[in-house]
């Protein structure tokens, strides 16, 4: 009996250091070159180009972040409807129709955004997206605030921009593939007792590029964006590259932002370059300036960021990042838009509608600090 | 004479499969083989060991690294002291477990390309063709690759 049990013991003993030597790859010889010569038992898959290239920094599935910008000189113009011509130099305009200037001390707040994938295979991708960004104002002083002014618009109040967004990737083979997107956002004063199609913009890109291999993808195509305040239609960029020691990269879609990135290691990398952000605000106080009148008040906001970030790995697919650059103004300019019809001004290419407001914003340095859950 | 017995049958138990068992680990075994991911620089032998199944890089495209000359080494693992081993030979899919249906699923995938290691759920569309999914604490923030069968011609 007593060496029964004995046997016993000694066979589920050699059973599990059986199991262990497989895991751990002591088992037999293997002839590596039998695997270079075979046939496809069903017929070879295709090969797509991967939405991806080796080294890029962390696509973002959620993001939560916080940004602020320091102190900053403002000035704004008065208000009149179609009153500055397109071609008029901004400060000049402003110079001759000062309204209210001053300091604002803070401008910040949330911003969340989520990116998730609906279909996500090698063959094609589709993701739903919605974003979040809040920029609240203080002012410094009252001083020369007009009553009903721009200033006591914002002083102590948010533009918000809450947009949803889908992206379409389609690969064709192995290196060429087609990108869609398309977004429709709110933007401006509105709480939630306010919300309507009054604040809705809406903006579309496509691309058809190429992926010639794993550390460079490239794509050329053609967006209506927001991002220089109003609506503009201009072509794009797509640039990817990771140098061969992947130390290094290019991440741009121009010319909306294009960054230098230096990965230290796996976890940590350093982008370095800028972005150009904006959006049309609806501001519902200035709006319908005359009873009966249906009119839009929009302050075309469109800045650039030149900035420098850190990226770092929390825990497991958790990543944290912080930013510091400084915002430089692009435009903080308003139009009248009548029943909601949108101004053209592409350039002056094709369009040169005069605007009804010109401000001016001091430069400010700004920082951003978000924590995020990514696909590295 | 009865311990003895007692004995027998215990270990019977745990080593005798009923018919049911034998035929699911049978249907199971359909992911043995050698498998190509739609990329085609790598090839995985998936084999079983104990319950569970296992995939290791037998072959790749581009066995030796550009920089170097010398075979691919796992030089974006983590863990350090794996920066050593090489690819070929990497047990990249680990521990899944066969479901029935033909679902595999409580495995992993290991990626070379970043070193990062996602959960993993294969399934079997047909006879040669795999549905392997890696994906990030939830299967929808994840991406699915098709994988073929392959017949070693040696």
């Amino acid at each position: 009996m007593k060496h029964l049990s004995l046997l016993t013991v000694l066979f589920f003993v050699l059973s599990t250091s059986f199991v262990k030597a497989q895991e751990e790859g002591e088992e037999e010889e293997i002839d590596w070159d039998a695997y270079g010569e075979v046939e496809y038992a069903g017929g070879q898959t295709k090969s797509y180009a991967n939405a991806k290239i080796v080294g890029l920094s962390p696509a973002k599935f959620i993001t939560i972040g916080y940004e602020q910008q320091f102190p900053y000189d403002f000035s704004y113009s008065n208000i009149e409807k179609d009153a500055y011509a397109f071609d008029q130099d901004r400060k000049e305009a402003i110079d001759n129709n000062l309204a209210e200037e001053g300091r604002i001390g803070y401008t910040g707040g949330l911003r969340i955004s989520a990116n998730i994938p609906v279909i996500s295979t090698n063959s094609f991708i589709w993701q739903m997206g919605m974003n979040y960004m809040q920029s609240a104002y203080r002012f410094q002083d009252d001083i020369g605030a007009e009553e009903g002014g721009l200033r006591e618009q914002l002083n102590g109040r948010s533009l918000h921009t809450t947009g949803l967004f889908t992206t379409l990737y389609k690969p064709f083979n192995e290196t060429t593939f087609m990108l869609l997107q398309a977004q429709a956002d709110m933007s401006g004063d509105y709480s939630l007792s306010d919300l309507g199609d009054q604040y809705l913009r809406y903006s579309a890109a496509a691309l058809f590029g190429k992926r010639p291999h794993d550390r460079l993808q490239w794509a050329l195509g053609i967006s209506r964006t927001y991002r220089v305040g109003a609506p503009n239609y201009v072509p794009i960029i797509l640039y990817n590259y990771t140098s061969q020691n992947r130390k290094w990269g290019i991440e741009a879609l121009l010319p909306a932002r294009a960054f230098y990135r230096y990965s230290i290691n796996q976890t940590n990398l350093l982008l370095a370059g800028f972005e150009l952000e904006g959006g049309s605000y609806r501001i519902g106080g200035l709006s319908n300036p005359t009873a009966g009148e249906i009119s839009s008040f929009e302050i075309r906001r469109g800045e650039i960021k030149a900035r420098l970030e850190y990226q770092r790995r929390l825990v497991g697919f958790f990543w944290w990042s912080v930013q510091a650059g400084i915002r430089i103004d692009y435009s903080y300019d308003a139009d009248y838009l009548d029943d909601g019809a949108e101004t053209l001004r592409v350039f002056g290419i094709a369009g040169e509608a005069p605007f009804s407001m010109r401000n001016s914003l001091g430069p400010a340095p700004y920082f951003n600090f978000s924590i995020s859950f990514v696909s590295p | 004479m009865k311990k003895l017995i007692i004995v027998l049958l215990a270990v019977s138990a745990i080593y005798v499969s009923s018919p049911i068992q034998a035929q699911e680990a049978k249907d199971g075994d359909a992911l043995i083989g050698v498998w190509e991911p739609s990329h085609g620089k790598a090839r995985i032998k998936i084999d079983k060991i104990a319950d569970k199944y296992y995939g290791r890089i037998v072959w790749l495209k581009e066995p030796n690294d550009p920089e170097t000359g010398e075979p691919k080494l796992d030089k974006n693992n983590p863990d350090e002291s794996m920066h050593s081993a090489p690819l070929r030979g990497y047990r990249m899919l680990k521990d899944f477990e066969y479901q029935g249906d033909g679902v595999w699923t409580e495995g992993t995938i290991y990626d070379p390309e970043n070193g990062n290691t996602y959960s993993s759920e294969i399934t079997l569309k047909d006879d040669n063709t795999l549905d392997i999914r890696g994906y990030i604490g939830m299967k929808t923030f994840g991406r699915t690759d098709v994988w073929k069968r392959l017949i070693i011609k040696k």
